[in-house]
């Protein structure tokens, strides 16, 4: 059912990275990973993720700027957020990016069931 | 009115007799001629004068000697005191604030001086017999006698130091000015200005009295200070003359205290007399208390309403207390906000603490959860699945004990077990071990002191310095893309003394990396300093407790002092072991 569903992810954790796609290609997704923000804009096409799964806390550029500037390329991209930072993603989110649905946000640590749910909401959302 | 150069004590007459044989003569004949009484007013230098040339001396005891009925009204002040006590012998004594007519009567005749010189003979003397004069000498005379207080009184205020002094009240808004700024400059140790608004700082600054307040600082070493609200403006303005203070109290190089403080009081006086008036007290012996009327007007004098001099020791002691009781609060308060300010910062520490902390748990933790569960659906990929559990279960490891370590720190609870052990030794073993982790890297890691294979002895808790190590090689590697890192170890002497030579190990650990970033680089050793995504910023913070806990020291330089990023040393020191038998 979800076997043509793409999936971009970006971690600056490799492990996380590594185990976040080897869970979704568990369940058939395909998955695109990029440990460096900046490169993941770079080498990002419009139009072929269904969904794009960002961590917030990361060198460079943070998940917040990452989702304005995947935004500008691609105004149809359905983004959320991975994010193990309360404060960060409480405070910061509130501040600069309030506008961003409550919704859009994972909390990590998920068990990979959990995390398959969570994403298939997100894509029919 | 003749001048003659005898007087003639038989027919009515006044006259001036000149020169001080003639003047002596003429003061003499009138004391002796005195049968009744002999009452004399005269100035402060009066008692020096009589008690001080023999001639007048010998003729006021003798007026004693026959029985003459004496009055004296003098100024007892601290100089003449002790010639007021020997007249107190001879006369009934009498004190009057500021006196300063200089004459005397008896029933014969009439004698005034116009100038008096502390213990010389007089010059000039007026000498009348004529009645009328007498009479009309006598009301004066017995009108200041009856205002003056006795001289034993007086006596005691003044060697009991309770000196009454004056207090006046100004009303002339100019002579007011005129008083503030003589005040300031007659200032020899201390000056206290209490102000009640920010408009009355500016009016007077304005007016030139700030500036003659750093002038008797740095020119006549008063001690300044003053009390008064602040805004901007008013804090600009300060800071410009205690800059000037401190650069000139440092160029006159250290010890003395900085002679010019500012409490910039944010204390309301709500509704009592404080929010109206200006307070100066000068060397604690002199008070100037000024009210406002008009607190709005830029002017001085259009502001300043009537205004109290004073130089009573009680009035002045009680503005005094007025000061040091308000200077102490302002203080008490500032030191509050301080506290209070350290607190916050305290307290956005912690959260920033706990936001880093729990991001830096749930990373690794996310990792085991979900590399674990995946082992289910990989089982053909066991050993690389596990291999991540492992690495993710031993950073949580490493960083519950960096929690656990910084806990003990602060608690001062961390215990070493100290044991004598040969460093060199130690230094090799864990170089060992991190070469086998950078060997797929671009990283060369060089033992300096192979060479060398004295032992060096240290007496300190061996797991403890294992952990320095790393964590400082750890940070070494981790902002090292290619290049060397390189361990150095040195023994110093320290203390230069035959008796007591203190040698001290110095282990220096030099990466060719990125350096220290001159932003974090003076918290570097400091909880949560941290450059790096990967790290809670605490691992420096414990070497340094580790460190000092052994009793040595540890600091960092950046390699190239001009910022280029040529990589940073970090060094530590440690006491070296005491001698024993068959070592060192």
């Amino acid at each position: 059912m979800d076997n043509n569903k793409r999936i971009l992810l970006v971690d600056d954790e490799p492990d996380l990275t590594q185990v976040s796609t080897l869970t979704l290609e568990y369940y058939g997704f395909k998955v695109d990973s990029f440990n460096d923000p900046q490169e993941a804009l770079s080498k990002y096409k419009p139009g072929s993720y269904d969904l794009v799964i960002l961590d917030i806390k990361m060198p460079k550029m943070d998940g917040f700027e990452l989702y304005h500037k995947i935004k500008k390329k691609d105004n149809n991209a359905n983004i959320c957020f991975l994010t193990a930072s309360e404060l960060y993603y409480e405070e910061f989110r509130k501040k600069e990016y309030g506008a961003l649905d409550r919704n859009l946000f994972i909390r990590k640590p998920i068990d990979n069931e959990e995390l398959i749910k969570e994403i298939k909401k997100m894509i029919k959302n | 009115m003749s001048a003659t150069n005898t007087p003639n004590f038989n027919s009515e007459k006044t006259e001036v007799v000149y020169g001080f044989e003639k003047t002596t003569e003429a003061i003499m004949k009138f004391l002796n001629s005195a049968e009744v009484s002999m009452d004399i007013c005269a100035d402060y230098t009066w008692p020096s004068v009589v008690m001080g040339v023999e001639v007048y001396k010998k003729g006021l005891y003798d007026l004693k000697t026959r029985n003459v009925k004496s009055r004296f009204v003098t100024d007892i002040t601290k100089d003449n005191i002790e010639y007021c006590k020997e007249l107190i012998q001879i006369s009934e004594l009498r004190h009057l604030d500021g006196i300063k007519g200089n004459f005397g009567i008896s029933e014969k005749g009439y004698t005034a001086s116009a100038t008096l010189q502390k213990a010389t003979l007089l010059q000039q003397v007026i000498y009348s017999n004529v009645k009328a004069i007498l009479e009309q000498q006598q009301y004066v005379f017995e009108t200041l006698w009856s205002k003056a207080k006795p001289a034993e009184q007086k006596i005691r205020e003044i060697e009991e130091g309770i000196d009454l002094g004056e207090t006046e009240i100004i009303q002339s808004p100019e002579k007011i000015l005129d008083l503030f700024i003589h005040l300031i400059k007659s200032a020899k140790s201390e000056i206290l200005l209490m102000l009640p608004t920010i408009n009355a700082f500016l009016r007077e600054e304005r007016i030139g009295i700030i500036e003659l307040l750093k002038k008797s600082t740095t020119e006549n070493d008063v001690n300044v200070r003053i009390i008064t609200p602040s805004n901007d403006v008013v804090e600009k303005l300060l800071q410009n003359i205690e800059s000037v203070v401190v650069k000139r109290s440092q160029q006159e190089n250290q010890k003395k205290e900085k002679g010019f403080e500012v409490q910039h009081s944010n204390i309301q006086f709500k509704e009592t007399a404080m929010t109206t008036v200006t307070i100066l007290v000068i060397d604690r012996k002199e008070s100037l208390v000024m009210e406002k009327t008009d607190d709005s007007k830029e002017n001085f004098i259009d502001a300043i309403g009537l205004s109290t001099y004073s130089n009573s020791e009680p009035t002045v002691m009680s503005y005094l207390s007025i000061f040091e009781g308000l200077w102490r609060q302002a203080k008490l308060y500032e030191e509050l906000r301080e506290a209070n300010e350290q607190l916050k910062a305290h307290d956005k520490m912690q959260r920033e603490f706990i936001n880093i902390a729990s991001h830096e748990m749930k990373t690794p933790t996310q990792a085991i959860l979900g590399t674990s569960g995946l082992l289910k659906y990989y089982p053909q990929r066991e050993d690389e699945l596990i291999e991540i559990i492992q690495r993710n279960a031993k950073r949580l490891q490493t960083l519950i004990g960096n929690i656990l370590d910084v806990t003990r720190i602060e608690s001062q609870t961390l215990i070493l077990n100290k044991e004598r052990f040969d460093i060199s030794k130690l230094i090799s073993s864990v170089i060992e071990d991190y070469k086998d982790r950078t060997k797929d890297s671009n990283i060369e890691l060089v033992n300096k002191n192979n060479n060398n294979s004295d032992p060096i002895f240290v007496e300190a808790d061996r797991d403890r310095i294992i952990q320095v190590l790393s964590n400082l090689l750890s940070n070494a590697i981790k902002f090292t893309n290619q290049g060397e890192i390189s361990i150095t170890l040195n023994e110093k002497i320290y203390d230069n003394n035959e008796e007591d030579r203190k040698k001290e190990v110095i282990v220096s650990i030099t990466d060719t990396g990125s350096g220290i970033d001159s932003e974090i680089f003076t918290r570097l050793f400091s909880k949560f300093a941290s450059k790096s995504y990967q790290g809670i910023g605490l691992g420096l913070f414990i070497c340094k407790s580790i460190i000092q806990a052994h009793g040595g020291r540890i600091w960092a330089e950046n390699n190239d002092i001009n910022g280029n990023k040529s990589g940073a040393t970090i060094t530590f020191s440690l006491p070296a072991a005491a001698k024993v038998d068959g070592y060192n």
